[in-house]
């Protein structure tokens, strides 16, 4: 890596070395900001009292009889004991969160907990936030988001930084979020920052710098072959050859001004790009509060080369980020608690002027053959019909920074009224959170030049210049954008343990949350909640919670919905038959029923029948447009919310003492599903229909976890495995009906994102097989082009042969497997991911696996197209210059496996023997080295098979220290 | 003690505040919107409404503005006019190659040539409107009577453009509201044409419908005028061979009547040339006449692309649409403009012009002009001609400084290439259009043409064709093509052809006449003479020669595809799936 880092080449490439300078150069400083408040801490330190216990290391004495199913569990509004919980929870702790290097917390979670779904985007800084769902796909209606909170308020998962997480929880069934009722069905992930304790305080620092690549980029031909290719496309298309015997003889040898062979991906795209990490916080405290700030830096640049060439300026994606958490316990007077906790985020993300999805396809679209990068001293390349020349499109068009900045902040004060009745408490909880948007546009463009030979001199002859040089120009700020929410809440808590083995817990209260976004209309949700737990000799446990909550999204009338749920627990381990066992530490089983819903539609207000302003049109014979009214979408006045029915069984047990086991069952009705009536409705009706809820789905899945750890005395080693197996079905919506005997046109019955398509069935191999089979009514087709199978054999093949074909990208099965061994001080940890049935359709990407179509190029996925000469081993149809539509359309011939399995993360680490530490007054020294998506395995191995066109998804290697004192 | 009863009296106030201040909290904010009551409740909202029913015949109807086909005009799938082939996912190209398909051609989207459902659109509003006008306190009866009248010729303007297009269509009366209305079936096509007569007659007795929208500033609005011409042209579509015909363009067993008349009848040739008469006189009595000033080289253009206030007195219907709106998606590729050229005219459209001794230019053979002289092959031909197709050699920028076309390439490196020729400007053909874009030649020009639907020269021809089917060649055809050719400097119609040949005459008339106006593609069709878009299509490639000639060499660019089935277009996959019973047109 080192030797691959000094290997520059040129001049360019010494930016590459300032920049690692530069990154070191903050390292050493930091180091030194971290020795001085060392000595300072430790000054401070000298007069604390001995530490008592913190609430962390009492958990931490578990019970060894139940494992990792001791301790304390986040639950809706609340901690409980693990034993206690009777609903679907699954955790993470910070410690492994901790272990990723990632910028966007999302990206942390891959693999690690059972029934939670991220899709992998593109790793352009600042915007590489990964999607989720919880357990599946539940529904075909708008929001499939899960609800997300961080410390109990709804915010942006990504808002908080990695370092600041106590823990990350995923309430999955209907019991464990029927408190939030109207948002639920789509499953809650809560986030719980780390706050301060009773003692004395620590500082810890995590230093982390490294280098990012691409998990892999698309290849495309050279110009050697691009040149023939091209030649029999047009051939194909009964089109003379373009590029003659000469022509091909000068791409063959090459010649870089008159026969270029550009890779415009090399040209464009660094081999890697730095990364920096710095995060210090601290907590800590005494009896009357105790605090864990911190504050965090990162530096995350792009991929794109050259692009240091502007005088003051960089083109490239770059993401700045500072961010800072400071959370408060305060207790104020005797019985009154205050927690004060602030947040926020301050972004500044660079990137080239032109939308990042358009540069990439210029990389993807430019033939190499045409012109070279610079065909002159400071002279881009172009032609008038490939004017944006991909290096100048990247630098010579200006740049656009993104400012974005947030701030939560939320306090709760709570009254414990055990003085006046025991077990009584009350508070109210208030957050405000605020976000603000804005990007900078700085703006030019650049003259691009073709370049002939003279025939008579052999001099290069310049073309008129496509394009003209302009300066940099400042766009007035664009994409102004903000969002406040204010979140109001007031509960009252009642805890009561009678006849010693009965114990009552009751949670009653209110909530309102205002959300504005922009000048959009608010998005209110109010709710009166409440819960009952109850407990019998701490061997059964009962629960029952509900909350009737309301949105402003339905008409008077219709705005609240009671969202009930129940769920109970039995600890067998506990009975007398089980008791002592030394096979079973610990077993509980547990169910539960739910009922949640979701509240969020597409069309806001679709109950209320309005006149809407339409488009302009010109009456007379001036310049003024007159707009007209007009019936907007028909009212819906019955517009409702969708409903879920969740149900789950479920076993933890602990066995040989040594293995964690979870087991979960579960199945989801989802009903009322917002279903558009477009399909069935005549266009005479002559109005736009509202979506009606009529929408059903049924998902329905098993999910498993195992830990097994071993701790000896100078090794340790653990395992922890996941698994989950989640189909989703259906059941019912509104779709066009299709004629008799082509019935599995329909998708009712099957997956919500299941794939449609034709089925191909090879080639057409000539003209008398054209003349033998059911016409195809696509287009014109020729030997070479995709012949389908004719599915409701009523002679044709058209629309109504489309029908299901493979699974989509969301995974019916989903696997999670961590590895750790230790051995003294140095331990190795590896996580792995993998992501079975499910498939990538290369037709939605037609910009890299369509050949030539609109003028682009030739991947080198396309490998043997047909020709009459290899008709019998082709593995791509024919070529052609036209935009096939036969070809070019779903079908299965464009559906891949995408099965992968990758190394999330590979960390290798030493902690300095505590002997050592302590002798420079630290308490932990950690370095470690650490790779994220190290390793792809895939049948696919073309891109990353998640994240396929665009920029791409991005592996790195970190070499970090973490230090605490 | 003290705090803490003052502390849970503050707790207890923060309760009751919020469960008593919140009873509003979920109700939607004030709109500025219009319900159904309050839209009829001031004539000011109900014009809007009218307004409003324009919005998408504006766009559908657009000459000038291309906003079919991907932007390229309806002439490019005929043989006027030909669609820049690097535009490969264009409708156009789909035509060439016989691979467009109702998602193509009929769908939303704006791509195809027709979006089906807006017509359903259009004729629900103007329904709605007709049936609440009444309901508006503070308009005369007068302007309701109007309101009424152009509602109704807005819903048969929308069956002529569907019946033209579908054959028999559904035929809804009133606005629908449940859904157990919505199974309507395809009407026969004399029920519908029926229903357009009826609808348009309607219309026409309406005492309160002005001929002439009576003030400039509603130019652009329906009138009587053109509900006396529409008459005519869905009768002229009536007796033309495609529907009036005793058997189907294809096989239809069963459903023939949905696509033609299953019956012959010449009468329906007479009914629609006494139409156009009526019409026409209708017309010439309230304020119409054909544009036929002493300038005869400037009458075409201001007939075709002037506006009334600039002395367009034929002009029957047509729209503005503000200001340079797809300027480059009519322009020439290459060329000072620097369009985009999705529609260039072709040598087949050039060939339909005659000279003005009324001979014509042979192309069979390569043309040499002499020295100097690149305009030479076009010298005499039609002013409609020069006014409707800039070719190479010609004055493209009149005003200082000047400008002529370059459309030629150096015969050798010796002979420098034009500007606008193929190698320089990458333009593949030899002429751009013209029309609609007179007098915005320079690039910085603002564009405000002309969206021109009908216009009187049209009731001419088409009486001079019906005439002509009617009764065969006589004074009555022979006297209004006449008035057309004349008043552009063109020398009057040959006595001497007999049917046969007036009719191809008129149908070549009616090319150069109504060229770019969206007549060719539906002529073709009504006229059943569906190899007219087979091709082969023409171009001419120009050479400069070492000694300042010029070579024009005709070519045969390519051959299209055309099926019979094509007569009429498919209903949208997704409108006949929709399970109520939608019958498609045949072969799709």
């Amino acid at each position: 890596m080192v030797i691959h880092l000094l290997n520059f080449q040129n001049f360019k490439e010494m930016t590459k070395i300032k920049l690692i300078i530069i990154h070191i150069s903050k390292i050493l400083s930091l180091l030194a900001i971290i020795l001085w408040c060392r000595t300072a801490s430790a000054q401070n330190n000298k007069t604390t009292e001995p530490a008592p216990l913190s609430p962390k290391t009492q958990t931490a004495q578990k019970d060894s009889l139940q494992g990792s199913f001791s301790g304390l569990q986040p639950i809706a509004y609340g901690t409980v004991k693990k034993e206690s919980v009777s609903s679907s929870i699954s955790t993470i702790g910070g410690k492994e969160i901790g272990k990723n290097t990632v910028f966007s917390l999302g990206n942390a979670l891959y693999g690690r907990i059972p029934g939670l779904t991220l899709s992998q985007n593109g790793g352009e800084p600042g915007n590489d936030a990964p999607g989720f769902s919880v357990r599946g796909v539940g529904t075909f209606g708008w929001a499939h988001a899960p609800l997300i909170l961080v410390d109990g308020f709804e915010r942006d998962l990504n808002s908080v930084s990695v370092f600041d997480v106590e823990n990350i929880s995923v309430l999955k069934d209907g019991a464990a979020t029927a408190l939030y009722g109207l948002k639920a069905a789509n499953g809650v992930i809560a986030v719980t920052t780390k706050r301060g304790f009773v003692g004395k305080s620590k500082v810890s620092v995590d230093l982390s710098q490294g280098v990012q690549a691409p998990i892999r980029l698309p290849e495309f031909v050279n110009s050697s072959q691009f040149v023939r290719m091209y030649n029999q496309a047009l051939v194909n298309d009964g089109l003379p050859e373009r590029y003659t015997a000469t022509d091909i003889a000068g791409y063959d040898s090459g010649d870089p001004l008159y026969y270029p062979n550009v890779n415009w991906m090399k040209e464009t795209i660094r081999d890697f790009s730095p990364m920096t990490s710095v995060n210090v916080s601290s907590r800590g405290g005494n009896k009357v509060a105790q605090y864990y700030v911190s504050l965090g830096y990162l530096n995350s640049t792009g991929i794109y080369r050259n692009t240091e060439m502007n005088d003051g300026y960089s083109t490239n994606s770059n993401l700045n980020r500072i961010n800072f958490r400071s959370n408060i316990d305060v207790n104020v007077v005797r019985d009154l608690t205050l927690r004060l906790n602030l947040g926020g985020q301050i972004n500044d993300a660079n990137s080239p002027r032109p939308a990042t999805a358009d540069i990439w396809n210029r990389i993807y679209d430019y033939p190499g053959h045409l012109f070279p990068v610079w065909v002159g001293e400071n002279l881009y390349g172009g032609t008038s019909t490939y004017p944006e020349n991909p290096v100048g499109y990247i630098n010579g068009r200006g740049y656009r920074s993104n400012h974005n900045r947030f701030f939560q902040s939320d306090f709760d004060l709570k009254y414990d009224l055990g003085r006046y009745i025991k077990g009584l408490s009350a508070g109210v909880r208030v957050g405000f959170d605020n976000q603000y948007s804005v990007n900078d546009y700085w703006t030019k463009t650049f003259a691009a030049f073709s370049v002939t030979k003279d025939p008579a001199t052999g001099n290069p002859v310049y073309s008129a210049p496509v394009g003209a040089n302009t300066n940099l120009v400042y766009t007035s700020p664009t994409g102004d954008s903000q969002y406040r929410r204010s979140t109001v809440e007031a509960y009252t808590e009642y805890n009561h343990t009678f006849a010693e083995k009965h114990q009552l817990n009751i949670l009653l209260m209110y909530n309102q949350s205002h959300y504005v976004v922009g000048k959009e209309n608010p998005y209110n949700n109010q709710a009166i909640n409440g819960r009952i737990q109850y407990s019998y000799d701490s061997r059964f446990y009962g629960e029952l919670s509900a909350s009737y909550s309301g949105s402003e999204a339905f008409d008077v009338g219709k705005r609240f919905g009671l969202f009930p749920a129940i769920s109970g627990a039995w600890i067998l381990s506990k009975e007398n038959f089980l008791k002592d066992n030394s096979m079973i530490n610990y077993l509980k089983l547990r169910g539960s029923a739910g009922m949640v819903g979701t509240g969020k539609v597409e069309t806001r207000f679709a109950y209320r029948q309005l006149y809407v302003g339409s488009g302009t049109y010109y009456f007379g014979s001036s310049n003024a447009g007159i707009s007209g009214l007009t019936e907007s979408t028909i009212s819906n006045p019955d517009l409702t919310f969708e409903k879920s029915y969740q149900y789950e069984i479920g076993m933890d047990a602990r066995l040989f003492n040594t293995v964690d086991l979870t087991v979960s069952v579960f199945r989801q009705d989802r009903k009322d599903i917002l279903t558009s009536q477009s399909t069935t409705v005549p266009a005479i009706f002559g109005g736009s229909l509202p979506s009606i809820n009529k929408g059903k789905v049924r998902n329905q899945g098993i999910e498993a976890s195992l830990l097994w750890d071993k701790k000896l005395k100078d090794f340790g080693f653990f395992t922890r495995f996941n698994i989950s197996y989640i189909k989703d079905k259906v059941v019912s919506m509104e779709e066009e009906v299709v004629p008799k005997g082509s019935e599995y046109y329909y998708r009712t019955g099957q997956p919500v994102y299941y794939s449609y398509g034709l089925q191909a069935i090879g080639y057409f191999q000539s003209a008398d097989d054209i003349a033998q089979s059911p016409v195809q009514q696509f287009g014109p087709v020729q030997p070479g082009d995709l012949k389908y199978a004719d599915r409701n054999k009523d002679g044709v093949i058209n629309n109504y042969d489309v029908g299901p074909i493979c699974n989509g990208t969301i995974p019916t099965l989903e696997m999670g497997f961590e590895l750790g061994f230790n051995y003294k001080g140095f331990d190795i940890q590896a996580m792995f991911q993998a992501q079975l049935d499910r498939y990538i359709n290369l037709a939605s990407y037609g910009n890299i696996f369509f050949p030539l179509r609109t003028n682009q190029k030739i991947s080198a996925y396309v490998k043997d197209p047909w020709t009459v000469e290899n008709k019998d081993y082709a593995q791509y149809p024919r070529l052609s210059t036209m935009d096939n539509s036969n070809n070019y359309r779903n079908s299965s011939f464009w559906y891949k496996n995408g099965d992968f399995l990758k190394l999330r993360s590979l960390e290798i680490g030493y902690t300095l023997a505590s002997s050592l530490t302590k002798s420079i007054k630290l308490s932990e020294a950690r370095i470690f080295l650490r790779g994220m998506n190290v390793l792809t395995l895939d049948h696919f191995k073309f891109t990353d098979p998640e994240s396929i066109s665009g920029y791409p998804a991005m592996k790195s290697y970190n070499i970090g220290l973490k230090v605490q004192f | 003690m003290k705090q803490n009863i003052i502390l849970i009296a503050i707790v207890a106030a923060l309760f009751i505040r919020m469960f008593t201040s919140c009873q509003n909290f979920l109700e939607m904010p004030a709109q500025t919107s219009f319900n159904v009551d309050s839209v009829f409740s001031k004539y000011q909202n109900a014009e809007r409404l009218l307004f409003d029913l324009y919005q998408f015949q504006g766009k559908a109807l657009a000459t000038a503005h291309n906003m079919k086909l991907n932007s390229s005009a309806i002439a490019d799938i005929t043989d006027e006019a030909i669609c820049y082939v690097a535009q490969n996912g264009y409708t156009a190209n789909r035509v060439y190659a016989g691979s467009v398909t109702s998602t193509w051609f009929t769908v939303n989207g704006g791509n195809g040539e027709d979006i089906y459902d807006n017509h359903w659109k259009t004729i629900r509003k103007a329904l709605i409107l007709q049936q609440n006008i009444d309901r508006v306190p503070d308009a005369t009866k007068e302007v309701k009577e109007r309101i009424k009248a152009e509602c109704s010729t807005m819903i048969a303007f929308e069956y002529f453009e569907m019946f033209i297009r579908y054959g028999g269509v559904p035929i809804v009366r009133k606005p629908l509201n449940d859904a157990s209305e919505y199974a309507i079936l395809r009407s026969p096509v004399d029920s519908v044409y029926q229903y357009i007569i009826k609808l348009l007659d309607t219309s026409i007795a309406n005492p309160d419908f002005p001929a002439k929208v009576p003030d400039e500033k509603e130019f652009g609005r329906l009138t009587k005028a053109f509900a006396y011409g529409l008459k005519a042209k869905t009768m002229l579509y009536a007796a033309s061979p495609l529907f009036n015909s005793d058997r189907p363009y294809t096989d239809f067993s069963g459903n023939e009547k949905l696509v033609c008349f299953m019956t012959y009848d010449k009468n329906r040739w007479k009914l629609a040339a006494d139409a156009a008469k009526e019409a026409i006189t209708y017309c010439e009595s309230n304020g119409y006449s054909i544009v036929n000033n002493a300038d005869k080289t400037k009458n075409y253009k201001i007939a075709c692309e002037d506006r009334p206030k600039f002395g367009n007195t034929e002009c029957i219907f047509g729209t503005y649409q503000g200001t340079n709106i797809d300027k480059l998606y009519w322009t020439g590729r290459g060329t000072n403009m620097s369009g985009y050229s999705p529609t260039e005219p072709t040598q087949n459209q050039v060939e339909k012009y005659q000279n003005t001794d009324g001979t014509s230019v042979d192309w069979t053979n390569t043309i040499t002009t002499p020295a100097n002289d690149p305009t030479f092959p076009y010298k005499k031909l039609d002013p409609r001609f020069h006014q409707s197709i800039a070719y190479n050699g010609c004055l493209w920028i009149t005003t200082a400084p000047t400008y002529n076309l370059q459309i030629y390439d150096g015969v050798d490196a010796s002979v420098a290439n034009g500007l606008n020729g193929p190698i320089v400007a990458k333009t593949q053909f030899a002429y751009f259009p013209r029309k609609f874009l007179n007098g915005y030649e320079v690039t910085s020009a603002p564009w405000t043409p002309l969206s021109i639907y009908m216009r009187l020269a049209e009731l001419y021809l088409i009486e001079a064709e019906a005439s002509n089917e009617a009764d065969g060649p006589s004074e009555r055809a022979f006297t209004r093509l006449d008035v057309i050719r004349t008043r552009t400097g063109m020398p009057t119609v040959s006595r001497t052809l007999d049917q046969a040949k007036l009719r191809k005459f008129i149908e070549n008339e009616r090319s150069v006449e109504l060229f770019l106006e969206n007549h060719r593609y539906f002529d073709v069709k009504r006229l059943k003479i569906g190899d007219v878009f087979k091709g082969p299509i023409y171009d001419v490639r120009i050479i400069k020669q070492k000694n300042n000639t010029y070579t024009y060499t005709k070519y045969k660019y390519h051959d299209r595809a055309w099926f019979n089935h094509w007569y009429l277009h498919p209903f949208p996959y997704s409108e006949v799936n929709k399970g109520y019973g939608l019958i498609q047109n045949p072969g799709w």
